[in-house]
């Protein structure tokens, strides 16, 4: 039964092995009275099969409370006082009995939330010597009713400033009253006889500023003044602003790029400056950051993947020979593959022109002789397929590559070259992207320029 | 070796290129060029569209066949040439741009490639002046066919003759060593222009940009 109603709900043996086994241990050390829950349910467990039920019910079997189950508690009418009161004044209330005498002397519960702020005290003639020099504007009087105030309604100062009324030819605002209470207070304190300080709340009430105070009230006022229009501005005003970062920072991003892309080496230049290790790393370094759009290196040595840092001069002699030895062995296995191509012809004329191929692959090729085949080595890895040489030059976005043909014109050069060669197609390449590169310099230039006189203009210089 | 395996397998590492020349030439109607016989009478120009070796080499070891796409308005605008030479001779009154489709030998597993070429019938620039005396136009260009890392049997067929190679000097052709030599200096000297500016503009940069972080600070 119990296996139907999993099924029904979709739920797999294994996963009803974990609360099996508790179930379980849980049974080995049950009472007899959980034994009886089982044996009393033992329909519902039929049902429910060796799950645990969805929540723990505790007292199980019996949901409803007993009543009755002990003797009714005594209550008592108690008369108690109240410690806060000062007026002895004695009432009653009830009390679960039954009151020991202990419990009579007990002081009344709610007796501990009677607190009054500890405010300090001054006398006549503590004001006369300390406190008299601190305002002009303030005598004894006014200032002992401003403490007596500040006592009566717990520093409430919105209470205070409501009830104060002590002469009509002054207007305090509720800043100077505060301002008049704390630096009094901090004066007191700090001329404690005992010579205990709190040296934080003096710190505290000294640091009290009125005219900023004033100045926050005034902003929260405005705020809360707002008209929606104002509001809906400034929400309009935040987004702009944090578009404007978000501009900044893109544009800060591309400024350093293009900064450290002037300062790696141009590619195009003589081979000899990377003729030194150092060079040859820089040279690694901005071929990395080449586009990779390029379709052709320039005919550099590149340096080895591992550790492009480390390459001493030795070693790049080394490499050199290595480069020579891969080209060979490279020459070789074309060879190897002419022969297995043309292996087991018959014809003599065809062996004739295939034996001249294959002499030609396995004498190293003169550059010459590699051209008149228009044949290629090449290091990287090639796109296999046909095309049309003009037809892989670099193209750019349409903004920037308009910007490219027009340069091209005031430079007097076609925009596809006549003689699209390997070589003139290298070359042309390069100008490409060094067109492509003084665009992007000069829009970033201009921007600024304009942020220089921007700020300029900002700081009123010039 | 089983043919499959050489016309599919490529050889790694290396490419090879094929210099071709495209393009047409037209000569106007005049006594000594009559308007050939069935041609409508509003036709001003006889052309000629092909696609050849600048040496004059046979094209057919590796070129299966050409197809030039021509404006619409001729009879049977798709020319399927597979023989060489591979060209379309033609009438007409107007320029138009012509596709033109290039289908390497069956065996050799490359797919078709287009160029594009505008039929010029009407002479301006530097042609103007020779053209109006001899009544002829032309409009050649150069390119490579670039095969990478070829397949075996493409290889072979690419390598069976040796003659790529551009002379140096030429009577007859304007594609030549001497023009390439040229060019490489025209693009060397547009280059160096080029990298001029750019060094004289990231000194400004760098001169501005520490200015402004100089002010922002």
């Amino acid at each position: 039964m119990a296996s139907d109603i999993l099924d029904v709900f979709n739920i797999k043996e294994e996963t009803r092995v974990q609360p099996k086994k508790h179930a379980r241990s849980e049974n080995d050390f049950g009472t007899s009275g959980k034994k009886k829950k089982h044996a009393l349910s033992r329909e519902l467990y039929n049902l429910i099969g060796t799950n645990l039920p969805p929540v723990a019910v505790e007292k199980g079997f019996k949901f409803k409370d007993k009543i009755n189950s002990g003797k009714a508690s005594p209550w008592v009418w108690a008369p108690f006082k109240n410690g806060a009161r000062s007026d002895e004044l004695e009432l009653h209330h009830w009390v679960k009995g039954p009151i020991t005498e202990t419990e009579e002397e007990k002081p009344y519960a709610f007796e501990k939330y009677n607190t009054s702020l500890d405010i300090p005290h001054f006398s006549e003639e503590e004001y006369t010597n300390t406190l008299k020099d601190l305002s002009e504007d303030w005598d004894y009087e006014e200032t002992k009713y401003l403490f007596d105030l500040a006592r009566d309604f717990d520093l409430r100062w919105a209470v205070i400033y409501d009830r104060y009324e002590f002469s009509n030819d002054k207007q305090r605002t509720l800043e100077d009253l505060k301002e008049r209470l704390y630096k009094v207070s901090a004066k007191v304190l700090n001329s404690n006889p005992d010579g205990t300080r709190d040296v934080g709340l003096i710190k505290s009430l000294e640091a009290f500023d009125k005219n900023q105070e004033i100045e926050r009230k005034q902003y929260l006022n405005r705020l809360i003044h707002r008209a929606p229009t104002e509001i809906a501005e400034e929400e309009s005003l935040v987004i702009e602003a944090r578009k404007f970062e978000l501009a900044a920072k893109k544009m800060l991003m591309e400024r350093a790029q293009l900064l450290q892309l002037l300062d790696s080496p141009q590619s195009s230049a003589s081979i000899e400056q990377y003729n030194s290790s150092q060079g040859l790393t820089q040279l690694y370094n901005s071929l990395m950051t080449v586009d990779k759009s390029k379709k052709r290196k320039p005919e550099v040595p590149v340096p080895p993947q591992l550790g492009p840092n480390a390459i001493p001069h030795t070693q790049q002699i080394q490499q050199a020979q290595q480069n020579q030895l891969m080209r060979q062995r490279q020459g070789r296995k074309m060879s190897s593959v002419s022969q297995k191509m043309f292996g087991g012809k018959q014809e003599i004329s065809q062996q004739q022109a295939q034996s001249e191929v294959w002499q030609l692959l396995q004498s190293k090729l003169t550059e010459e002789e590699m051209e008149v085949y228009g044949l290629r080595f090449h290091d990287e890895k090639l796109q296999p397929g046909v095309f049309i040489r003009s037809q892989k030059l670099s193209t750019f976005k349409p903004a920037v590559q308009a910007k490219v043909v027009e340069t091209l014109n005031e430079l007097g050069i076609s925009v596809k070259p006549t003689l699209p060669t390997a070589k003139v197609c290298g070359k042309f390449d390069q100008l490409l992207q060094g067109i492509a590169t003084l665009i992007d310099l000069k829009k970033q230039t201009d921007k600024v320029s304009g942020e220089v006189a921007l700020i300029k203009s900002q700081k009123g210089i010039e | 070796m089983p043919p499959q395996n050489s016309a599919s397998r490529r050889i790694k590492n290396i490419s090879i290129s094929k210099p071709i020349i495209y393009g047409n030439v037209a000569e106007k109607i005049s006594e000594s060029n009559p308007l050939p016989e069935g041609a409508p009478a509003d036709h001003s120009h006889t052309w000629k569209v092909f696609v050849a070796d600048p040496l004059g080499n046979d094209l057919s070891s590796y070129i299966r066949k050409v197809v030039f796409k021509l404006h619409e308005t001729y009879n049977n605008p798709t020319r399927s040439i597979e023989e060489p030479p591979f060209e379309v001779t033609e009438t007409g009154w107007g320029e138009f741009e012509i596709a033109i489709k290039i289908y390497f030998n069956n065996d050799c597993g490359e797919k078709n490639i287009t160029l594009y070429h505008h039929l010029k019938l009407h002479p301006y620039g530097p042609q103007l002046e020779e053209s109006q005396r001899t009544g002829k136009v032309e409009s050649i260009l150069f390119d490579e066919i670039v095969f990478n890392e070829p397949t075996e049997r493409m290889f072979k067929l690419l390598t069976s003759k040796p003659g790529s190679l551009l002379p140096y000097k030429s009577e007859t052709s304007k594609f030549t060593k001497e023009a390439e030599r040229q060019e490489l200096d025209r693009i060397e000297k547009a280059f160096d222009e080029i990298k001029k500016q750019i060094d004289e503009k990231s000194v400004e940069f760098k001169e501005l940009e520490e200015q402004r972080q100089r002010l922002a600070t």
